[in-house]
């Protein structure tokens, strides 16, 4: 089936999902929308299934051809995308027919865009997920190349196109990607062998998102902390805060290796993961302790508010 | 040990809670690390997402919309009425894996004989002796996490990484011993090479934690016979 001709990927481009559930035991990384928010909105625009998978687009400077008629939705970093140098609505749904060219830009702020069709990018499943993890090499799941071509399921109907154009989330839903607000961390199984002064630099600190960050973790550069050493391997969740050998908190993320042998301070929720993952290397960035059951309510916030919504009719 | 009394478990994450059975390598826990995984899962019916073994703990994810980490911490507590006890009902499977000992595919080999004051025919025949436990997977897909390396050729990890190891490395970090299953970075000290396939698209991985690893020297044509590729190891540091 035709869908959309890959012209420019832009750097680092993939499809990603929900990610793939079940298998970490067998040494797969799980990868999964590094935004989880912006994933979901671009989903839900189109009332596609929350598991449908999206283009995660980083730092733009993408450009795509479409080779069927297609119903699309876009969020994440604003690209100051246009159709055919129309320029589109950031956060809302719109139409390409065959042939027209859709062209991000470079985003002034945040780094990752979702780019979601009706019914989902028909690219390779494994494992039950279509999610590349582009380290893992395997067959068809690694980053986008130019003229790679994503299917779709099947071509949008004329007559299903009104009730979806106007569609734009809410101003107030979306996320502000310049906030320096915190970053919530809930206090990890080894938080206690580190030491008050320690832990007192990791909260008070401001740390700088280095160079070599990717889907896999974001290393911080900042007051380094005294590692209280190896532990023995284990699992690692996304969200993980380990700090190696050198002092330099690291903030594991959905590429994650599967298993770690580093003490962990803390543990960011999913939804804070989404808002990392869209800074850059260079920006800054604090912490600020927060409780399970406070984030756990939180996403249950998350999940109500995209499993109950709603597109008012026009 | 704490295996008597009853692991710790804590959450970890909104989706994660972690179950802790000590905090030292020890063989004996495999088989109730393994017992616990099998049990787990009636468990928590509808809300398990992933279930990762290690050497020491459990990770358990499940879906945070399911349940909250108390009702899964409440579960998982009544995990040892579930589990079946019998004469190693939960023993792993037997792998014999191949390897072709040699410096031109081991570039370690040499040197960690030298460091342990050993020969290149006794580094062999001590690595082949043991009979490894798969205690993880992790790193890359079906990168089993073994040990124990006999204390006579443990070595710790290069100080600098290799950028790339080839696959079929096998490696020696301190006590823990593997195979890399594809082409990697690496810092492990690498002293031969094994022919098997480690992952598949189609197999998944061949080991499981929980397995029983035994190594077998093989010489050139033989690891060339069952599919090996001897292309000679090439070097690189990050």
């Amino acid at each position: 089936m035709d869908g959309l001709r890959i012209d420019n990927p832009g750097p680092r481009s993939t499809v990603q999902d929900l990610g793939r559930r079940g298998y970490q035991h067998k040494g797969l990384s799980p990868g999964g929308a590094a935004d989880l928010n912006s994933y979901r909105w671009a989903n839900q625009l189109l009332d596609n299934d929350a598991n449908e998978a999206c283009l995660e687009i980083t730092f733009g400077g993408f450009i795509a051809t479409a080779t069927a008629p297609l119903l699309l939705a876009l969020t994440g970093a604003d690209c100051e995308a246009s159709v055919n140098d129309r320029p589109l609505r950031p956060w809302g749904c719109f139409f390409m027919a065959s042939g027209d060219r859709l062209h991000l830009r470079r985003p002034a702020t945040g780094l990752l865009s979702y780019l979601a069709v009706a019914g989902g990018w028909q690219t390779r499943q494994f494992c039950g997920s279509r999610s590349a993890v582009a380290r893992e090499g395997l067959t068809g799941l690694g980053f986008l190349s130019k003229g790679e071509m994503l299917p779709i399921a099947e071509p949008v109907s004329e007559n299903t196109l009104p009730a979806y154009l106007d569609r734009t989330v809410p101003k107030h839903l979306i996320p502000d990607m310049d906030s320096d607000a915190p970053f919530r961390v809930m206090p990890g199984p080894e938080q206690a062998l580190f030491s008050h002064i320690d832990l007192t630099r990791f909260i008070h600190g401001q740390y700088c998102i280095g160079q070599q960050s990717d889907r896999m973790g974001y290393r911080l550069e900042g007051p380094p902390l005294n590692s209280p050493g190896g532990i023995t391997s284990r699992a690692v969740c996304c969200g993980t805060v380990q700090v190696p050998g050198d002092g330099n908190p690291m903030v594991l993320l959905n590429d994650r290796q599967t298993i770690g042998g580093f003490p962990v301070l803390g543990v960011l929720p999913a939804l804070e993961c989404s808002r990392l993952a869209q800074k850059r290397p260079g920006q800054r960035l604090s912490f600020r302790w927060a409780d399970i059951a406070d984030c756990q309510s939180e996403r249950l916030l998350f999940e109500r508010l995209h499993h109950q919504m709603l597109w008012s009719a026009r | 040990m704490a295996a008597s009394s009853g692991p710790s478990i804590g959450p970890l994450s909104e989706d994660a809670v972690l179950i802790t059975f000590g905090n030292t390598i020890d063989p004996d826990l495999s088989a109730v690390i393994r017992a616990w995984c099998d049990a787990i899962p009636g468990v928590l019916a509808g809300m398990l997402t992933d279930l990762v073994p290690s050497y020491t703990s459990i990770t358990v994810y499940y879906d945070p919309v399911k349940a909250d980490f108390r009702q899964v911490i409440h579960r998982l507590r009544s995990v040892p009425e579930h589990i079946t006890t019998g004469p190693r009902h939960n023993a792993g499977r037997e792998v014999e894996l191949p390897v072709w000992y040699h410096p031109a595919v081991g570039p370690d080999l040499e040197p960690l004989a030298r460091a342990c004051d050993l020969t290149v025919e006794q580094v062999i025949e001590r690595h082949t002796a043991g009979r490894y436990q798969v205690y993880a997977l992790g790193f890359s897909p079906g990168f089993g996490f073994m040990g124990l390396v006999d204390e006579s050729i443990a070595q710790p990890r290069l100080e600098r990484p290799r950028v790339k190891v080839p696959a079929g490395s096998v490696g020696i970090a301190n006590r823990q011993t593997a195979v890399y299953p594809a082409a990697s970075p690496g810092g492990w000290r690498v002293i031969g090479r094994c022919p098997t396939r480690l992952f598949s698209e189609d197999d998944l991985a061949l080991l499981s934690a929980g397995d029983t690893v035994r190594f077998r020297a093989i010489d050139r044509d033989t690891f060339r016979a069952l599919g090996g590729d001897d292309a000679p190891f090439e070097e690189g540091h990050t």
